[in-house]
């Protein structure tokens, strides 16, 4: 007897095939339940009529509806679609929503001959929607699962006994997703219908092509969420070599790309090209995705901050960048006054803040990168306070005694060491000063130089490791000096030091005012060493693609992409 | 046909059954062709038990029909049931007025399945390998299911049979047992072009790789259980005596007799220990430890001996600084440490805080960061590994040089990898920086080098004699001259960093 729903059923999406309405058959093709009856009827003839031992009766039913080959059709069989027929009828039939790591698994198998499908000729195309829809339910469900450690404990104690290889990397649930959804962005990024830009006639992405960015962008979504950065570079070498520009797909897309690039940039501390991307993402993003914004504003923030570009009041005040300010705010204001202590102090490991920045993954490049500035202004603050101007008349160059330097560096270090004596810090450990409350820091100058006692007497081995050891470091003139030159080095600070008078003078001031000169800024400074290029973005229609094209005669053809025969796709 | 015939070693039994035609008269139909080959097996016709046929016939009754569950499967595990016992010679023992009928075993064995199913094999990529060829699916369940069901010691034989070999039988044999599978067979092979075996056979690899392996194909549970390759991978128990053992990279299943037990690597660790202080034999030594390593990983030893051995083994790595082992045992060390068996996880933590600064590695430094306790970060090995972070981002190198000096545990061999390329940086940077001249004294202690002479051959190393300058006695570096000079030297030395066997 054959089921009357599932005869319905393949007689439509037969049609469907026929018409190539690729839609409507993602439309028709649902699988996460709730299930509209008419498909629990469906689920209930093929437990019936299809146990888990008739898959071949399963398959010849489908072949009865979708012949393999199409009369009139351009070739290419349908055995790919037809098995993932079959398959989405077995995942509908076994589909147990009580355990979601098992359904994942089945999820993950479906979606693999779905993208099967999507590589062959004939049918490739129509399947794009349903590849794309199983992609992103795969997605949440894996980073769902992700978050639920408790149900996948299990397959990592599995993996930790039975995985007896050594030195073999665990390829997380996640990862896994990852990989065969990349498998779709593959296949749409190596579409070689229509002309060698991929572009057709309306200027719109042809063919396959459509799906690059809703395939990459889940990728990277997974990819990100796993901490795989390093497989996130394939995608973006991936499409810059390939992918028609950016600009043709959809805001959404586009925005959530950027997004992604920029962060991915900003991790690799290419700090002017991240903040390029996330400005172009956050100038596109709607005015309503508020959280979305919000994302990219931290990074866009970040950026701009390490590059010497500090977050305008205004910007601060808008809607998505709520509570922005307090996590910022103090970090430029510490940069601005050249305040070590009150940075220190701010971008410890141990504070709270940390934590903020930390899971944002962001503190190693704040903390880094906004040091380095840090110390610029504290050069700029001690020239203003104590440096000489110089003469231009007698060839005498402005400089700046690093004595002072270090003296005030040593001030705001211990500052940074013991809290209390801040007035604007709140105590955070019950440590007492050692100084008499009523001396004023500013007084205590010559016998700062000297370091702090260091707890000389014994110390049971035992708790060696339970007080801190390690005396605090003060700066000397040393780490001043190494300080000083990797300023220059980085062209922070124009000008030299005299090793032997400690000083650092200002060269190229004659005819402009020192202080311009000595201290340039540091947007300037940086983007003039940046590259302007960004990696990753597809901004212009390509010249000569390196593949997907039709080759004429006479044509040179840029192999240094192309990979050996025989080897399977990059 | 006939060559490929005799070609199914592993299931002759089944494959005779063509070849005997003549079943005695007595026996009902089924019991014919499941008779078959246990009478080829014992080369003598035999008069089936009266027991065995009532078994049979007990299967057949329509009363025993289970709903959803066809003839063919339950024929299937009934001839395999008979065969079973023939080969095993148990006919007349087995108590066959009780044993379960095969369609309840089957029944049984679909329980089994979804209790599998919620403790999926994990990572054994062998497993749905045929799972998707059609043909195949009805054939390969017996050996499946007696699996599962009762693990019958009697499947040595195709165990062996690697899975390709495997599935490429049972299409053979599958061709000549049934009528209806061969004309699938054919009207499959008559149409498909070589694209769709394309996509099949690309859709098999995908299956079988282990990131995508599916523990449970959807489509047949009735067979995923347990891969047959599943059965080798449990652990080995060592039988081997011998306190030394060459390394020897495994290409099949370990042998017992050449592994040894924990009680024998315990003792070989020790002597281990004892001939390097000694002979300091790293060759010796390395290849004794991956043995040693082998050996603990197939017999699935994860305690805190295990934590030890790879720490030892990275410790020493690290010291004659063979970066490709020290890396394969802190993959694993990293893993250990998470399972809270002991060792030294602090000190290996700032030992990879260290290797991201060498290999420049700032995604994974970010991570390893987020990921320190309060706790660790006040361990004074993970502090100076921070301190030392932070020394090199803000270019302080003369403190950068203090730490060097004072480096705690291993940590300096880790050091002397990036040391050379800092200091290069630092005297790049001290040319820039520094007019017109310094002390070469005070590059010497700015860098932490042991003499004025280290230092001298340093810069000499880089191509910068010229500007070394002896003034009244005192070697100067004329910095102001040397300018950009050592720029590029220092570009270089920051883009090639090896990376050998990263985690």
């Amino acid at each position: 007897m054959s089921p009357p729903t599932v005869d319905k059923f393949l007689r439509e999406i037969a049609g469907i095939v026929r018409e190539k309405n690729g839609v409507k058959l993602q439309q028709y093709l649902k699988y996460e339940p709730p299930l509209e009856p008419l498909y629990n009827q469906m689920i209930s003839e093929i437990r019936q009529v299809y146990g888990a031992s008739s898959q071949d009766a399963l398959e010849k039913k489908c072949k009865s509806f979708i012949p393999e080959y199409e009369e009139g059709d351009e070739g290419g069989s349908r055995s790919s679609f037809i098995t993932f027929m079959v398959k989405y009828f077995s995942f509908l039939r076994d589909l147990d929503v009580s355990n979601l790591v098992e359904t994942h698994d089945q999820l993950k198998s479906l979606l693999n001959q779905c993208i099967l499908a999507l590589g062959a000729f004939s049918i490739g195309l129509m399947i794009l929607p349903t590849v794309i829809s199983l992609s992103q339910t795969l997605a949440r469900l894996a980073i769902g699962l992700d978050k639920r450690p408790d149900l996948t404990e299990h397959l990592n104690r599995r993996e930790s006994t039975v995985g007896g290889q050594e030195a073999v990397e665990r390829v997380t649930l996640v990862e896994s997703s990852a990989n065969v959804i990349r498998e779709a962005f593959k296949k749409c990024l190596s579409e070689r219908s229509g002309n060698l830009s991929g572009i057709d006639d309306n200027g719109k992405p042809e063919g396959r092509r459509i799906g690059i960015y809703l395939t990459a962008n889940l990728c990277l979504k997974l990819f990100f969420h796993c901490r795989k950065l390093r497989s996130a570079e394939q995608i973006f070498g991936n499409i810059y070599q390939q992918s028609p520009p950016l600009g043709l797909f959809p805001a959404s897309q586009r925005v959530t790309f950027l997004c992604y690039l920029g962060r991915y940039l900003f991790a690799n501390s290419h700090f002017y090209r991240a903040q390029r991307a996330l400005q172009s993402a956050y100038d596109q993003c709607h005015i309503q995705c508020i959280s979305q914004r919000r994302l990219i504003l931290i990074y866009l923030i970040s950026s701009n901050i390490i590059l010497g570009r500090f977050p305008s009041s205004k910007l601060l005040q808008r809607p998505e960048a709520a509570g922005l300010s307090e996590k910022f705010g103090p970090l430029c204001t510490a940069i601005a006054k050249g305040d070590i202590a009150s940075f220190r102090r701010y971008l410890d490991l141990d504070s709270e803040n940390a934590e903020w920045f930390l899971s944002k993954r962001i503190f190693l490049q704040l903390s880094n990168r906004c040091e380095v500035l840090v110390w610029r202004s504290l050069a700029r603050r001690t020239f203003l306070l104590s440096g000489s101007q110089g003469d231009a008349m007698n060839k005498k160059a402005p400089t700046l005694a690093l004595q002072d330097m270090l003296s005030l560096a040593i001030l705001l270090e211990k500052k940074a060491l013991n809290p209390n004596e801040g007035a604007h810090s709140a105590p955070t450990n019950g440590q007492a000063s050692t100084r008499p409350p009523h001396a004023n820091s500013i007084f205590m100058f010559p016998k700062a130089t000297t370091p702090p006692p260091v707890a000389n007497g014994y110390i049971d081995p035992d708790l060696a490791d339970v007080v801190d050891p390690e005396p605090p470091v003060l700066p000397t003139m040393g780490i001043i000096e190494s300080i000083v030159a990797s300023l220059i080095e980085q062209d922070l600070l124009h000008g030299f030091i005299s090793h032997s008078s400690h000083r650092f003078a200002i060269t190229g001031a004659k005819n402009a005012l020192p202080l311009q000169v000595g201290f340039p800024r540091v947007w300037d400074v940086l983007i003039a060493r940046a590259d302007k290029e960004v990696p990753g973005w597809v901004r212009e229609e390509k010249k000569s693609p390196a593949f997907g094209g039709k080759f004429g005669p006479g044509m040179v053809v840029n192999l240094s992409g192309a990979r050996p025969a025989g080897a399977a796709p990059a | 046909m006939k060559c490929a015939f005799t070609s199914v070693v592993a299931r002759r039994n089944f494959g005779q059954n063509h070849v005997s035609a003549t079943p005695p008269p007595s026996t009902p139909p089924a019991a014919q062709q499941a008779s078959s080959p246990s009478a080829a097996a014992a080369k003598a016709k035999r008069d089936w038990p009266e027991s065995v046929r009532l078994y049979v016939q007990r299967a057949f009754a329509s009363e025993n029909n289970i709903p959803g569950m066809n003839r063919e499967e339950m024929e299937t595990k009934l001839k395999q049931v008979i065969s079973d016992s023939a080969e095993s010679n148990t006919l007349l023992t087995v108590d066959w007025a009780n044993k379960p009928l095969p369609q309840h075993m089957i029944l049984a064995e679909r329980h089994q399945t979804i209790y599998f199913n919620q403790n999926p094999p994990w990572g054994n990529g062998v497993a749905p390998l045929s799972i998707h060829d059609t043909n195949t699916r009805r054939t390969d369940s017996p050996s499946k299911k007696r699996k599962s069901s009762d693990l019958e010691s009697s499947q040595n034989g195709h165990q062996k049979v690697p899975p390709w070999r495997l599935a490429n039988n049972r299409n053979l044999f599958e061709d000549r047992i049934t009528q209806s599978d061969k004309r699938q067979r054919n009207d499959f092979g008559g149409k498909s072009s070589s694209k769709s075996h394309q996509a099949k056979n690309k859709k098999r690899f995908e299956d079988g790789q282990a990131g995508y392996v599916s523990p449970k194909e959807p489509f047949t549970p009735s067979q995923l259980s347990t891969p047959p390759q599943e059965m080798d991978q449990g652990p080995v128990i060592g039988r081997c005596q011998d306190l030394e053992k060459k390394y020897f990279r495994l290409t099949s299943a370990p042998n017992p007799d050449t592994v040894r037990p924990l009680p024998v690597l315990e003792r070989t660790l020790d002597l281990l220990k004892r001939k390097w202080k000694k002979e300091n034999n790293y060759s010796y030594i390395c290849d004794q430890f991956k043995s040693l390593r082998q050996d603990l990983t197939v017999q699935h030893i994860k305690t805190e001996f295990t934590v030890n051995v790879y720490e030892i083994h990275a410790r020493i790595a690290l010291e004659k600084g063979d970066l490709g082992e020290y890396n394969q045992c802190q993959t694993q060390l990293r893993a250990l440490h998470l399972q809270h068996l002991g060792g030294h996880p602090e000190e290996f933590k700032a030992y990879r805080i260290l290797y991201f600064i060498h290999t420049c590695n700032r995604t994974d430094m970010n991570n390893a960061l987020a990921d320190l306790t309060p706790e660790e970060k006040k361990v004074p090995a993970i502090k100076h590994a921070l301190e030392t972070r932070s020394a090199l981002a803000l270019g302080n190198y003369h403190r950068f040089a203090q730490l060097y000096l004072s480096t705690p545990n291993m940590g300096a061999y880790l050091m002397d990898m990036f040391v050379g390329r800092e200091r290069l940086a630092a005297l790049s940077n001290m040319c820039l920086s520094y007019k017109p001249a310094i002390k070469l004294r005070f590059f010497t202690e700015e860098l932490g080098f042991e003499s004025d002479d280290e230092s001298a051959r340093f810069i000499c190393d880089h191509g910068g004699q010229a500007f070394l300058e002896d003034r009244e006695g005192e070697v100067v570096i004329l910095t102001g001259k040397a300018g950009r000079f050592f720029e590029a030297t220092r570009q270089a030395a920051f883009q090639k960093v090896d990376i050998k066997g990263q985690i």
